[in-house]
Protein backbone atom coordinates (compact mmCIF):
# COMPACT_ATOMS: atom_id res chain seq x y z
CA UNK A 1 0.00 0.00 0.00
CA UNK A 2 1.22 3.48 -0.83
CA UNK A 3 2.62 5.20 1.06
CA UNK A 4 4.61 2.44 2.69
CA UNK A 5 5.20 2.51 6.43
CA UNK A 6 8.73 3.73 5.81
CA UNK A 7 7.54 6.59 3.61
CA UNK A 8 4.85 7.57 6.06
CA UNK A 9 7.28 7.56 8.99
CA UNK A 10 9.74 9.69 7.03
CA UNK A 11 7.01 12.20 6.16
CA UNK A 12 5.91 12.40 9.77
CA UNK A 13 9.39 12.92 11.19
CA UNK A 14 10.49 15.46 8.61
CA UNK A 15 7.27 17.47 8.81
CA UNK A 16 6.76 16.94 5.10
CA UNK A 17 3.31 15.61 5.85
CA UNK A 18 2.10 19.17 6.48
CA UNK A 19 2.95 20.23 2.96
CA UNK A 20 1.25 17.39 1.14
CA UNK A 21 -1.82 17.84 -1.00
CA UNK A 22 -5.20 16.71 0.24
CA UNK A 23 -5.11 13.39 -1.62
CA UNK A 24 -1.75 12.41 -0.21
CA UNK A 25 -2.86 13.50 3.22
CA UNK A 26 -5.90 11.34 2.87
CA UNK A 27 -3.73 8.40 1.85
CA UNK A 28 -1.52 8.99 4.86
CA UNK A 29 -4.48 9.23 7.17
CA UNK A 30 -6.00 6.07 5.79
CA UNK A 31 -2.71 4.25 6.12
CA UNK A 32 -2.30 5.38 9.73
CA UNK A 33 -5.86 4.38 10.50
CA UNK A 34 -5.24 0.87 9.22
CA UNK A 35 -1.73 0.48 10.58
CA UNK A 36 -1.27 0.47 14.38
CA UNK A 37 2.56 0.76 14.31
CA UNK A 38 2.40 3.85 12.09
CA UNK A 39 -0.32 5.35 14.24
CA UNK A 40 1.82 4.67 17.28
CA UNK A 41 4.86 6.19 15.63
CA UNK A 42 2.92 9.32 14.75
CA UNK A 43 1.60 9.69 18.28
CA UNK A 44 5.03 9.17 19.78
CA UNK A 45 6.52 11.82 17.51
CA UNK A 46 3.68 14.21 18.32
CA UNK A 47 4.14 13.58 22.02
CA UNK A 48 7.81 14.57 21.77
CA UNK A 49 6.65 18.00 20.63
CA UNK A 50 4.19 18.24 23.50
CA UNK A 51 6.85 17.17 25.98
CA UNK A 52 9.27 19.75 24.58
CA UNK A 53 6.68 22.49 25.05
CA UNK A 54 6.06 21.37 28.62
CA UNK A 55 9.76 21.16 29.26
CA UNK A 56 10.26 24.72 28.04
CA UNK A 57 8.23 25.90 31.00
CA UNK A 58 9.93 23.64 33.54
CA UNK A 59 11.81 25.81 36.00
CA UNK A 60 11.06 28.93 33.99
CA UNK A 61 11.13 32.19 35.93
CA UNK A 62 7.78 33.30 37.30
CA UNK A 63 5.92 36.16 35.58
CA UNK A 64 7.23 38.71 38.10
CA UNK A 65 10.83 37.67 37.47
CA UNK A 66 10.26 37.79 33.75
CA UNK A 67 8.84 41.29 34.01
CA UNK A 68 11.88 42.35 35.97
CA UNK A 69 14.12 40.83 33.30
CA UNK A 70 12.19 42.68 30.64
CA UNK A 71 12.70 45.94 32.52
CA UNK A 72 16.41 45.28 32.87
CA UNK A 73 16.57 44.57 29.18
CA UNK A 74 14.82 47.83 28.30
CA UNK A 75 17.06 49.64 30.75
CA UNK A 76 20.11 48.29 29.01
CA UNK A 77 18.80 48.96 25.54
CA UNK A 78 17.30 52.39 26.12
CA UNK A 79 19.11 53.61 29.19
CA UNK A 80 18.16 53.90 32.87
CA UNK A 81 15.25 56.25 32.23
CA UNK A 82 12.94 53.29 31.80
CA UNK A 83 13.65 52.01 35.30
CA UNK A 84 10.40 51.62 37.13
CA UNK A 85 9.67 51.87 40.84
CA UNK A 86 8.79 48.19 41.13
CA UNK A 87 12.11 47.02 39.80
CA UNK A 88 12.97 45.06 42.88
CA UNK A 89 9.78 43.06 42.85
CA UNK A 90 11.25 40.15 40.98
CA UNK A 91 10.97 37.64 43.78
CA UNK A 92 8.16 35.29 42.91
CA UNK A 93 5.37 35.36 45.48
CA UNK A 94 5.31 31.62 45.99
CA UNK A 95 8.96 30.85 45.35
CA UNK A 96 10.89 28.85 47.95
CA UNK B 1 1.64 27.24 20.69
CA UNK B 2 2.99 29.85 22.95
CA UNK B 3 3.66 32.50 20.37
CA UNK B 4 0.10 32.75 19.22
CA UNK B 5 -0.58 35.66 21.53
CA UNK B 6 1.56 37.79 19.26
CA UNK B 7 0.03 39.66 16.44
CA UNK B 8 0.72 38.02 13.12
CA UNK B 9 1.26 41.46 11.65
CA UNK B 10 4.55 42.11 13.35
CA UNK B 11 6.34 43.24 10.24
CA UNK B 12 7.88 46.63 10.67
CA UNK B 13 7.13 48.86 7.71
CA UNK B 14 10.15 49.05 5.45
CA UNK B 15 10.85 52.70 6.07
CA UNK B 16 10.15 53.05 9.78
CA UNK B 17 12.59 52.17 12.52
CA UNK B 18 11.83 49.28 14.82
CA UNK B 19 9.96 50.19 17.97
CA UNK B 20 12.41 48.65 20.40
CA UNK B 21 10.17 49.03 23.41
CA UNK B 22 7.37 47.21 21.65
CA UNK B 23 9.79 44.56 20.43
CA UNK B 24 11.07 43.90 23.94
CA UNK B 25 7.55 43.79 25.27
CA UNK B 26 6.37 41.38 22.57
CA UNK B 27 9.33 39.10 22.11
CA UNK B 28 11.44 39.12 25.24
CA UNK B 29 9.80 36.00 26.63
CA UNK B 30 10.11 34.05 23.38
CA UNK B 31 13.75 34.94 22.87
CA UNK B 32 14.55 34.17 26.49
CA UNK B 33 12.77 30.82 26.29
CA UNK B 34 14.59 29.91 23.09
CA UNK B 35 17.90 30.76 24.73
CA UNK B 36 17.04 28.50 27.66
CA UNK B 37 15.94 25.83 25.25
CA UNK B 38 19.35 25.99 23.64
CA UNK B 39 20.80 24.87 26.96
CA UNK B 40 21.68 28.18 28.62
CA UNK B 41 20.93 28.79 32.28
CA UNK B 42 18.67 31.67 33.31
CA UNK B 43 21.51 34.14 33.81
CA UNK B 44 23.14 33.31 30.49
CA UNK B 45 19.78 33.33 28.74
CA UNK B 46 18.96 36.77 30.14
CA UNK B 47 22.34 38.10 29.09
CA UNK B 48 22.13 36.79 25.55
CA UNK B 49 18.54 38.01 25.25
CA UNK B 50 19.63 41.51 26.25
CA UNK B 51 22.45 41.34 23.73
CA UNK B 52 20.00 40.23 21.08
CA UNK B 53 17.86 43.32 21.63
CA UNK B 54 20.95 45.52 21.75
CA UNK B 55 21.92 44.19 18.35
CA UNK B 56 18.39 44.69 17.10
CA UNK B 57 18.65 48.33 18.12
CA UNK B 58 22.04 48.69 16.45
CA UNK B 59 20.79 47.11 13.26
CA UNK B 60 17.40 48.81 13.25
CA UNK B 61 18.54 51.10 10.45
CA UNK B 62 19.51 48.19 8.27
CA UNK B 63 16.26 46.33 8.87
CA UNK B 64 14.44 46.49 5.59
CA UNK B 65 11.21 44.89 6.62
CA UNK B 66 11.72 41.93 4.31
CA UNK B 67 11.19 39.61 7.23
CA UNK B 68 9.20 39.87 10.42
CA UNK B 69 10.82 41.48 13.44
CA UNK B 70 10.46 38.15 15.19
CA UNK B 71 12.39 36.32 12.47
CA UNK B 72 15.03 39.02 12.53
CA UNK B 73 15.35 38.68 16.31
CA UNK B 74 15.63 34.89 16.22
CA UNK B 75 18.27 35.24 13.53
CA UNK B 76 20.30 37.53 15.78
CA UNK B 77 19.84 35.16 18.69
CA UNK B 78 20.94 32.18 16.61
CA UNK B 79 24.12 33.97 15.55
CA UNK B 80 24.87 34.86 19.14
CA UNK B 81 24.19 31.34 20.33
CA UNK B 82 26.61 29.95 17.79
CA UNK B 83 29.35 31.99 19.41
CA UNK B 84 28.38 31.01 22.93
CA UNK B 85 30.73 28.66 24.76
CA UNK B 86 27.98 26.17 25.64
CA UNK B 87 26.89 25.91 22.04
CA UNK B 88 30.47 25.63 20.89
CA UNK B 89 31.23 22.87 23.35
CA UNK B 90 28.14 20.91 22.28
CA UNK B 91 29.00 21.38 18.63
CA UNK B 92 32.58 20.32 19.26
CA UNK B 93 31.41 17.24 21.11
CA UNK B 94 29.39 16.20 18.09
CA UNK B 95 32.16 16.93 15.65
CA UNK B 96 34.55 14.87 17.69
CA UNK B 97 32.10 12.01 18.15
CA UNK B 98 30.61 11.76 14.72
CA UNK B 99 33.43 11.22 12.27
CA UNK B 100 35.59 8.60 13.89
CA UNK B 101 33.83 7.16 16.94
CA UNK B 102 31.03 5.56 15.10
CA UNK B 103 29.30 7.41 12.39
CA UNK B 104 27.23 4.37 11.66
CA UNK B 105 25.94 4.17 15.21
CA UNK B 106 25.16 7.89 15.24
CA UNK B 107 23.41 7.54 11.94
CA UNK B 108 21.40 4.63 13.28
CA UNK B 109 20.20 6.79 16.14
CA UNK B 110 18.94 9.36 13.69
CA UNK B 111 17.50 7.07 11.12
CA UNK B 112 14.73 4.59 10.87
CA UNK B 113 16.05 2.61 7.96
CA UNK B 114 16.88 -0.58 9.81
CA UNK B 115 13.38 -0.76 11.24
CA UNK B 116 11.83 -1.54 7.87
CA UNK B 117 12.00 -4.45 5.49
CA UNK B 118 12.62 -4.16 1.76
CA UNK B 119 8.96 -3.47 1.12
CA UNK B 120 8.97 -0.53 3.52
CA UNK B 121 6.97 -2.35 6.18
CA UNK B 122 7.81 -2.25 9.86
CA UNK B 123 10.38 -4.87 10.77
CA UNK B 124 10.82 -3.47 14.28
CA UNK B 125 7.69 -1.49 15.12
CA UNK B 126 7.76 1.27 17.72
CA UNK B 127 7.80 -0.07 21.24
CA UNK B 128 5.82 0.92 24.26
CA UNK B 129 2.97 3.31 24.76
CA UNK B 130 1.02 4.89 21.99
CA UNK B 131 2.40 8.23 23.11
CA UNK B 132 5.15 9.04 25.57
CA UNK B 133 3.85 9.70 29.04
CA UNK B 134 3.55 13.37 29.92
CA UNK B 135 5.42 13.29 33.19
CA UNK B 136 8.25 15.28 34.74
CA UNK B 137 10.58 12.26 34.61
CA UNK B 138 9.94 11.86 30.91
CA UNK B 139 10.77 15.52 30.41
CA UNK B 140 14.06 15.07 32.26
CA UNK B 141 14.89 12.15 30.01
CA UNK B 142 13.81 14.20 27.04
CA UNK B 143 16.34 16.86 28.06
CA UNK B 144 19.10 14.27 28.16
CA UNK B 145 18.06 12.88 24.79
CA UNK B 146 17.89 16.37 23.29
CA UNK B 147 21.35 17.12 24.61
CA UNK B 148 22.66 14.18 22.64
CA UNK B 149 21.67 15.82 19.35
CA UNK B 150 23.65 18.43 17.43
CA UNK B 151 22.67 21.91 18.67
CA UNK B 152 21.49 23.15 15.31
CA UNK B 153 19.07 20.24 15.01
CA UNK B 154 17.77 20.97 18.48
CA UNK B 155 17.33 24.63 17.59
CA UNK B 156 15.38 23.76 14.45
CA UNK B 157 13.12 21.48 16.44
CA UNK B 158 12.54 24.02 19.24
CA UNK B 159 11.79 26.83 16.83
CA UNK B 160 9.27 24.56 15.20
CA UNK B 161 7.64 22.84 18.13
CA UNK B 162 8.00 25.26 21.02
CA UNK B 163 8.02 28.64 19.29
CA UNK B 164 5.71 27.54 16.50
CA UNK B 165 7.66 29.23 13.72
CA UNK B 166 6.89 28.35 10.12
CA UNK B 167 9.30 26.38 7.97
CA UNK B 168 10.07 29.50 5.94
CA UNK B 169 10.94 31.46 9.07
CA UNK B 170 13.16 28.69 10.42
CA UNK B 171 14.95 28.31 7.10
CA UNK B 172 15.63 32.05 7.09
CA UNK B 173 16.87 32.05 10.68
CA UNK B 174 19.13 29.02 10.32
CA UNK B 175 20.02 29.88 6.73
CA UNK B 176 19.17 26.44 5.41
CA UNK B 177 16.97 25.03 2.67
CA UNK B 178 13.58 23.46 3.25
CA UNK B 179 15.02 20.07 2.37
CA UNK B 180 17.76 20.55 4.88
CA UNK B 181 15.25 21.52 7.54
CA UNK B 182 13.24 18.37 6.81
CA UNK B 183 16.36 16.25 7.19
CA UNK B 184 17.26 17.96 10.47
CA UNK B 185 13.80 17.51 11.93
CA UNK B 186 13.68 13.92 10.75
CA UNK B 187 17.00 13.12 12.37
CA UNK B 188 16.26 14.97 15.56
CA UNK B 189 12.84 13.45 16.11
CA UNK B 190 14.06 9.95 15.40
CA UNK B 191 17.09 10.40 17.58
CA UNK B 192 14.97 11.58 20.50
CA UNK B 193 12.27 8.99 19.91
CA UNK B 194 14.81 6.18 19.71
CA UNK B 195 16.57 7.56 22.76
CA UNK B 196 13.37 7.67 24.83
CA UNK B 197 12.49 4.19 23.65
CA UNK B 198 15.91 2.89 24.61
CA UNK B 199 15.73 4.59 28.02
CA UNK B 200 12.81 2.40 28.87
CA UNK B 201 10.20 5.13 28.77
CA UNK B 202 8.25 2.91 26.52
CA UNK B 203 8.82 -0.27 28.47
CA UNK B 204 8.20 1.41 31.80
CA UNK B 205 4.91 2.93 30.79
CA UNK B 206 2.02 1.12 32.28
CA UNK B 207 -0.62 1.68 29.71
CA UNK B 208 -1.18 1.30 26.05
CA UNK B 209 1.80 -0.90 25.25
CA UNK B 210 1.57 -2.13 21.73
CA UNK B 211 3.67 -2.49 18.65
CA UNK B 212 2.40 -5.79 17.48
CA UNK B 213 0.03 -4.27 14.97
CA UNK B 214 -0.55 -5.54 11.52
CA UNK B 215 0.40 -3.69 8.43
CA UNK B 216 -2.29 -2.42 6.13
Amino acid sequence: MKPTCEELAADIASGRIERLGWLDRLRHRLHAWLCPPCRQYQKQVDSIGTLARQRADDGAPCPEALEAMKRRCLERVKGPATRGPADDAEVCPDSD
Amino acid sequence: MSQTAESPRDDAPASSPIDIEKAVDQYFQQIFRAARGAGLNDGEAEEITQETFMTLLEKADTFEGRSAVRTFLFGILYNKLREHRRWLSQARRHESLAPDADDVAAERLDQLADRFDDDGLWLHPPQGPEAFVYARETRHLLSDCMDSAPPVQRMAFLLREVEGLSSDEICKILDISRTNLGVMLHRFRNRVRNCLESQGIAAGAAHGARGEGEHP
